[in-house]
């Protein structure tokens, strides 16, 4: 019989982009998988080209390796023409390194990046002939398991994943392979006697040890755990400190193809405490712990000369924040010049500062500078705490525009809580005053190149964790309403616009916030055909319609619905480390326009997560002084 | 100083693009400390270039390419320190120092020579399949017609086929090796002379393996 690998290989060349299937890339470790012990598939529920540019993947694919007695082999969802191949032609879906079926596998794990991902985990579990619902797994079958930010609701995904990893992973999924060396040696082998060993790690959460009750009116009502020795909140786990965890350096695996980020990521800090109000990752990854400028700089050398790329991203959630960033960047940039190895920022505040920052790391070509206002009035910037002023951006436009940019992009929002027309008219009004402010700064006549501003509005989705949790999310006709009025007034030899498929933002509102019920949902829409929801082209909106309709849910009561203060929500057995109480608070200060600043500036707001006993140190400092050149 | 690479590309690389392999050179050489020349100013390029592209799920055993590093190394250095460097799949086989006065070794390729193993649905007859190709080759003229866009050009092949020869036939599988013309003058790729083959026997092929043998240069040293 013919290997999967030679199968594999034989329809190749029918297929799209075919080196997304063949392994073999530099630095990827390869094991006799007959002398290990465990066996870990890790799944990204996304197709090679995205998937492959994960930090938190990479992070465990080399740690996970480091361990002797244990394979971990990477997994990515095939495209829809390799799909067709795969199912003719009766091949598993397996994993790069050994071309084994993910079913052979110890553990197959998934990361949660994206609601609109979750019908690709189905309909992987259902190519590597793994059945679909946790209940229906047996001894022989991979233990699934799920981590990642959308993790922290686990509900929706609840009956297909076997337990679920919070937060950062470095520590627990070691803890997990120890708990599996035990239950292997023990006489129980049943799953169920494994899922109660796991329970009692921190950070780990046994979905089917927890039964959803609702009310009369199909509300959601609460959790509960089944068992009265079930702990009845999961705590997330917090790394103390980024210099002692494991980072990724042999184990960095370049790809053939060109990947979306196709760069060294080094990670220069963990956590954002700048408190916008609806932002999921600034309360997730809290607090902020900051990589030492030694430690990055010793990283970024080695991981150079692991990989032989020709670039490095200085990623976190807001890297201008990170202290002393200058001197990081410069120190870099003379370690690493002489390799031809350029240093780069994925994104830049609002401000001068940032300007300055730039204008070091992009010293020839200017290529475009990227900023987020999030809201076009001075009033909603203040309900969404995004402290950034209008004088600020034009003053920090203005200086883009003198030190040569001449390609602008600027990121919205719409939806936000208490939007008004005005708040719209207020983004055309800001766009018009940065054309305007690049007349005023420049003489057209003697630049080179034209003015480029690329607007780009996202929908606002009421996300879990966030002090915007109870808020609805406005209807898919206000969507569509709000992007036509910016189309219209958003036009102009120097604009482009560009704005968010309406139907994904819904969808991943309904399910962001859904419970245990939507499992159903999501197993119907993958069971007509939805896959890769996250691509507008293949979105299949009315299919998702049809689900609900057959389940007998309605979508809109997830998506549009104003949840009260006093209500359970699905996800409140999942602990962030940031109290409820603090949330609420920050909605109540929404609603009244008032904000709150970094508690790295000012004092302690009180949100709770450096009570947490793993955390001794959270404090950094922000630059904002003038760059001297 | 310039270097003059011959490598070869095997599978699982086959599936590799021409755009990948240069991205993994590039890689290779920052990898194994040796720095190449830049060209450009505003977003500089390394100095490599290939002298000829080869098409995705073809391997080959004999291609070139030539880089301008900034230090001057010897050139066995060189090999063995790339070549550790390199994944599965590609290995150098030569390395040699090149004179700065040639020209580009693209202008320098003149013609390939191609070995294609094939299978097919029908059985083989090595007679029957040598009488198709002796008959085709003594054609005076034979165009085949090509589609670029919504552009129809007919081309005469007969002079861009140096030599086609049935190589070994058992049962289902055969084998043929071409040497085709490539360049200014005209080129035609293995794949058209297996479709014309196809055609002409008749037979249906199920699947095959287009192996690149050799380059040949022209004019230079």
């Amino acid at each position: 019989m013919q290997s999967i690998r030679e199968k594999v290989m034989n329809i190749l060349l029918e297929v799209e982009k075919p080196a997304r299937y063949i392994g073999n890339e530099w630095n990827t470790v390869k094991k006799d998988l007959a002398r290990v012990d465990i066996k870990v598939a890790l799944a990204f529920p996304e197709v090679y080209d995205l998937g492959m540019s994960h930090l938190g993947f990479k992070i465990l694919y080399g740690l996970l390796n480091q361990q002797e007695d244990i394979a971990a082999e990477r997994v990515y969802a095939p495209w829809f023409d390799m799909e067709a191949k795969m199912r003719d032609q009766g091949i598993s879906l397996f994993s790069l390194e050994s071309f084994l079926s993910v079913k052979d596998f110890d553990f197959l794990g998934f990361t949660l990046q994206y609601e609109l991902t979750y019908t690709n985990i189905l309909n992987m579990l259902d190519l590597g002939g793994i059945p679909l619902k946790s209940e229906d797994r047996h001894r022989e079958d991979p233990f699934v398991i799920a981590g990642g930010p959308s993790a922290f609701n686990p509900e929706p995904m609840a009956e297909f994943i076997d337990f679920y990893v919070l937060g950062d992973g470095e520590e627990v999924i070691l803890e997990i392979m120890d708990k599996y060396r035990e239950w292997k040696g023990q006489e129980d082998k049943s799953r169920k006697s494994f899922l109660k060993m796991v329970a009692e790690l921190s950070g780990v959460y046994v979905p089917s040890f927890y039964q959803d009750y609702y009310d009369t009116g199909g509300n959601f009502e609460k959790l509960a755990p089944l068992d009265a020795g079930t702990s009845q909140v999961t705590q997330k786990r917090m790394v103390p400190s980024l210099d002692e965890v494991f980072y990724p350096v042999k184990s960095w695996i370049v790809p053939y193809l060109d990947i979306v980020h196709d760069r060294v990521m080094l990670e220069i800090f963990r956590g954002c405490t700048r408190g916008c109000r609806f932002c999921q990752a600034g309360i997730l990854y809290r607090p902020v712990r900051e990589r030492s400028p030694e430690k990055l700089k010793e990283l970024a050398c080695q991981i150079i000369g692991e990989t032989g790329y020709e670039e490095i991203s200085l990623t976190s959630l807001s890297s201008s924040d990170y202290s002393n960033i200058q001197p990081l960047i410069r120190e870099l940039q003379a370690a690493l010049k002489d390799k031809g190895v350029r240093v780069t920022l994925p994104s830049l505040r609002v401000d001068s500062f940032s300007v300055q920052l730039a204008k070091i790391i992009q010293k020839l070509k200017k290529s475009s500078l990227t900023f987020a206002p999030e809201a076009g009035t001075q009033r909603l910037r203040d309900v969404i705490n995004k402290n950034v002023s209008e004088e600020n951006l034009m003053s920090t436009a203005g200086e883009a525009f003198r030190e040569g940019w001449n390609h602008i992009k600027l990121y919205f929002m719409i939806g936000l809580p208490t939007e008004t027309d005005e708040d719209l008219e207020g983004i055309v009004n800001t766009v018009k005053k940065i054309v305007g402010q690049f007349k005023n700064t420049v003489v057209e006549k003697e630049r080179k190149g034209r003015l480029k501003i690329t607007i780009s509005t996202s929908t606002f989705v009421p996300k879990p964790h966030t002090p915007f949790q109870w808020e609805p999310q406005i209807s898919l006709e206000e969507m569509k309403r709000k992007q036509r009025y910016l189309r219209d007034k958003l036009r102009g030899r120097n604009l482009i616009y560009n704005w968010h498929n309406p139907e994904a933002s819904f969808l991943e509102a309904v399910i962001s916030r859904g419970d245990r019920r939507i499992s159903k949902v999501i197993y119907k829409a993958w069971e007509m055909g939805c896959r890769f929801d996250g691509w507008d082209n293949y979105l299949k909106f009315d299919r998702w319609q049809e689900a609900f309709k057959n389940v007998g849910l309605e979508p809109e009561s997830y998506a549009n619905r104003k949840v009260s203060l006093e209500a359970n929500l699905p996800w409140d057995h999942i602990n962030t480390g940031v109290s409820k109480k603090f949330l609420a608070k920050q909605y109540k200060l929404s609603l009244e326009g008032k904000t709150t600043s970094d508690c790295r500036d000012q004092c302690c707001l009180g949100c709770g997560v450096c009570e947490h006993p793993e955390i001794n140190e959270v404090k950094g400092e922000i630059s904002t002084d003038e760059i001297k050149a | 100083m310039k270097l003059r690479l011959k490598f070869s590309k095997e599978e699982p690389l086959k599936f590799i693009s021409h755009l990948d392999l240069q991205r993994l050179f590039t890689r290779a050489f920052r990898r194994a400390g040796i720095k190449l020349g830049l060209k450009g100013g505003f977003n500089p390029q390394p100095k490599i270039s290939f002298a000829l592209a080869l098409p995705l799920g073809c391997t080959s055993s004999g291609e070139y390419l030539e880089a301008e590093i900034v230090d001057e190394l010897n050139p066995q250095e060189v090999k063995d320190r790339l070549s550790f460097q390199l994944p599965e799949g590609i290995s150098i086989k030569e390395v040699t120092e090149a004179s700065q006065e040639d020209s580009s070794l693209t202008s320098r390729v003149s013609s390939c020579l191609y070995r294609v193993r094939f299978q097919t649905e029908e059985s083989l007859n090595v007679n029957k399949l040598k009488e198709t190709v002796k008959k085709l080759l003594q054609r005076k003229e034979l165009e085949i017609t090509r589609q670029k866009k919504k552009k129809t050009k007919k081309i005469d092949i007969i002079p861009l086929i140096e030599h086609l020869e049935v190589m070994s036939v058992n049962s289902f599988q055969g084998e043929v090796e071409m040497h085709l013309k490539t360049g200014a003058g005209g080129s035609i790729k293995p794949q058209e002379i297996m479709s014309i083959i196809e055609k002409e026997a008749p037979l249906t092929i199920t699947n095959k393996k287009i192996h690149r043998k050799k380059l040949f240069l022209e004019g230079g040293k």
